[in-house]
């Protein structure tokens, strides 16, 4: 007898388990957010209004609470704001909950709208497609080192030696509490040094390097991690192995068309331009990187709000081509980082 | 390096020349060389017609050695020409360009070799308005909207369709516009659906146009009223109306009020 009951002993236990807790697992009611609202950009001290629209598409009224959660980009701490959003709604209803809080510190937060039902069980979540940022106006530029000695270009393509960092620091924003657009291009200011060869049947770009009599140039390649290449189709991470050898005419020229020749609008290594190259048209700029939410240009798979900026600082490579035509000599140029905000 | 004001919007009387000062510091760890000049305006826009006053402007001084934690105040006159009052334009663009270059160069043993002076620029954008030229004249075009499918933005990710709303604005007027404002959907009931910023803190210049995006989740099938508000220039505002229709097939169907 006692051995039959050491079998029900377990089976005891287990019930006894269940009647003090009971499952967790209820079912949360079907509550989604329909839609929500909150500006992006502050001044510390700032306070911070959020409208969120959440449905009931339950059959009953229902209590809903929205715990609005704050993420640092920076620390990964995750802030609740409180109080939290709650109300009640009629069943097939909608309701607008809004609610003004006081800014976090300086920082910039990503956004998410967790939903709970009147059981605190997880009905839905909602993200914010953009960050919320809070910080003091400032613009600054500056690159490390200022002065590039190339020794004696090799034959062929070389990769310059030293890299150069650029720090930035741009946060101004509009009336809309958007963005306002900026972008930092590169390019070589050449043209009152660069006079070419006299009676030349054509005139060649005064981009790159230029020879001290003013004659030659030597075009400049550049590489930064924004220019990739894509790692899903050319299998180089690019953030772990930095710039892609110069050798190989996939990264240089760009990758080989089916119908022949190559892509030379998807290199990778890319041309640093000359001002006197440059349009009011963007395609003839390089940019290193910017930010305009409604340029549309840098929008992918893995980049879907088409962000084109990087943290600061960056690096960037430099890269030479010489060939059997290039001439003796020293050459030098004044290779510009702008900071451009219309 | 840090440069305030980062942009110029001046207006001036026809013939009068306009004064200011530019804050210049030095952020770095070392002394700098700053030189600053007056340069072509940068911004895109292909179509319009860019009257420059990159001539007009004298520093003072305009190349100078700033010390590391140093700030420094640059004087500068932009001198409209004599020309100026047979003109008609209402506006001149240009940038100012604070460069910073290196103090010392150093100079390799030896040999001459090749050398790249990295050069970090600040591009100021500067605008002066002509004082009685200066006309604001916006238009609003044909209002638009689309259905962007589901996997239509070339995603391999599965996403809401999307609607797309479309406001082109064109700007009739002699100087540049910054158009931001509000859009807001009403249901057939007059109840508020949807409303969010709209705008873009871009420059509108003069003869171009511009058009300005919202995207937003496909409402359900139903009737809305779609009402565009856009102010061009401070106290110059702008409506637009639409019946907007989503049909059982999730189109979009657009028809503009009178």
């Amino acid at each position: 007898m006692i051995r039959r009951l050491r079998f029900l002993l377990p089976l005891a236990g287990m019930a006894a388990l269940w009647l003090t807790h009971p499952s967790p697992a209820l079912a949360a009611f079907n509550l989604k957010v329909q839609s929500f609202s909150y500006d992006t950009h502050f001044h510390p001290g700032e306070s911070i209004t959020f409208h969120v629209t959440v449905a009931n598409n339950e059959t009953t009224g229902q209590f809903i609470e929205v715990d609005i959660t704050l993420t640092n980009l920076a620390t990964g701490q995750e802030i609740t704001l409180t109080p939290v959003l709650t109300g009640s709604t009629g069943p097939q209803q909608a309701i607008t909950l809004t609610r003004t809080y006081p800014l976090p510190a300086e920082g910039s937060y990503t956004v998410s709208f967790p939903v709970f039902d009147g059981n605190g069980a997880r009905a839905d979540t909602a993200r914010g497609k953009f960050a919320i940022h809070i910080g003091t106006e400032t613009e600054s530029l500056r690159v490390f080192p200022e002065v590039l000695n190339l020794g004696t270009l090799p034959p062929g393509r070389s990769l310059c030696p030293t890299p150069f960092e650029v720090r930035w620091s741009f946060f101004q924003f509009n009336r809309l509490r958007q963005d306002q657009p900026f972008s930092i291009r590169i390019y070589t200011d050449n043209a009152a040094r660069y006079h070419g060869i006299p009676h030349a049947l054509r005139a060649a770009s005064p981009a790159g390097l230029v020879s001290m009599d003013g004659r030659y140039v030597i075009p400049i390649k550049c590489w930064m991690l924004n220019f990739g290449p894509d790692i899903q189709e050319t299998g180089w991470d690019a953030a772990l192995a930095g710039p892609p050898p110069v050798d190989e005419d996939d990264y240089w020229l760009g990758p080989p068309l089916l119908e022949g020749g190559r892509s030379l609008g998807s290199a990778t290594w890319v041309r640093i331009p000359d001002l006197v190259d440059m349009s009011p048209d963007p395609v003839t700029w390089r940019r290193l990187m910017g930010q305009d939410q409604y340029d549309n240009r840098f929008i992918s798979d893995p980049n879907l709000t088409g962000d084109f900026t990087l943290r600061s600082p960056f690096t960037v490579y430099l890269a030479t081509e010489t060939g059997p035509s290039s001439v003796e000599g020293t050459y030098t140029a004044n290779l510009v980082v702008e900071l451009w905000n219309p | 390096m840090e440069v305030e004001p980062s942009r110029l919007e001046l207006k001036i009387p026809a013939g009068q020349p306009a004064h200011g000062e530019l804050q210049i510091s030095n952020r770095g760890h070392k002394p700098v060389e700053v030189r600053v000049s007056a340069g072509p305006y940068r911004f895109p826009n292909p179509n319009a017609k860019l009257p420059s006053c990159e001539g007009w402007f004298r520093f003072e001084p305009d190349r100078f050695t700033l010390a590391q934690g140093a700030t420094t105040s640059v004087s500068y006159t932009a001198t409209p020409p004599v020309s100026l009052d047979v003109d008609t334009a209402g506006e001149y663009l240009a940038a100012i360009l604070v460069d910073q270059y290196p103090v010392e160069t150093e100079q390799p043993e030896g040999s001459p070799s090749s050398q790249l002076t990295v050069v970090p620029r600040m591009a100021l954008a500067v605008y002066i308005g002509i004082e009685g030229r200066d006309r604001v004249e916006t238009e609003l075009g044909p209002l638009k909207a689309r259905k962007i499918e589901s996997g239509a933005t070339g995603g391999k990710q599965a996403h809401p369709d999307l609607l797309l709303l479309e406001v082109p604005v064109k700007n009739l007027g002699t100087v540049h516009v910054r158009p931001s404002g509000t859009y807001a959907l009403f249901d057939e009931e007059g109840h508020l659906v949807r409303t969010a910023p709209l705008g873009k803190s871009m420059p509108l210049l003069p003869g171009a146009g511009m058009t300005i995006p919202a995207v937003f989740p496909l409402p359900p099938e139903g009737r809305y009223r779609w009402v565009i508000t856009l102010e061009v220039k401070e106290g110059t505002v702008l409506q637009k109306e639409a019946a907007l229709e989503i049909t059982k097939e999730g189109a979009a169907v657009l028809e503009e009020k009178k």
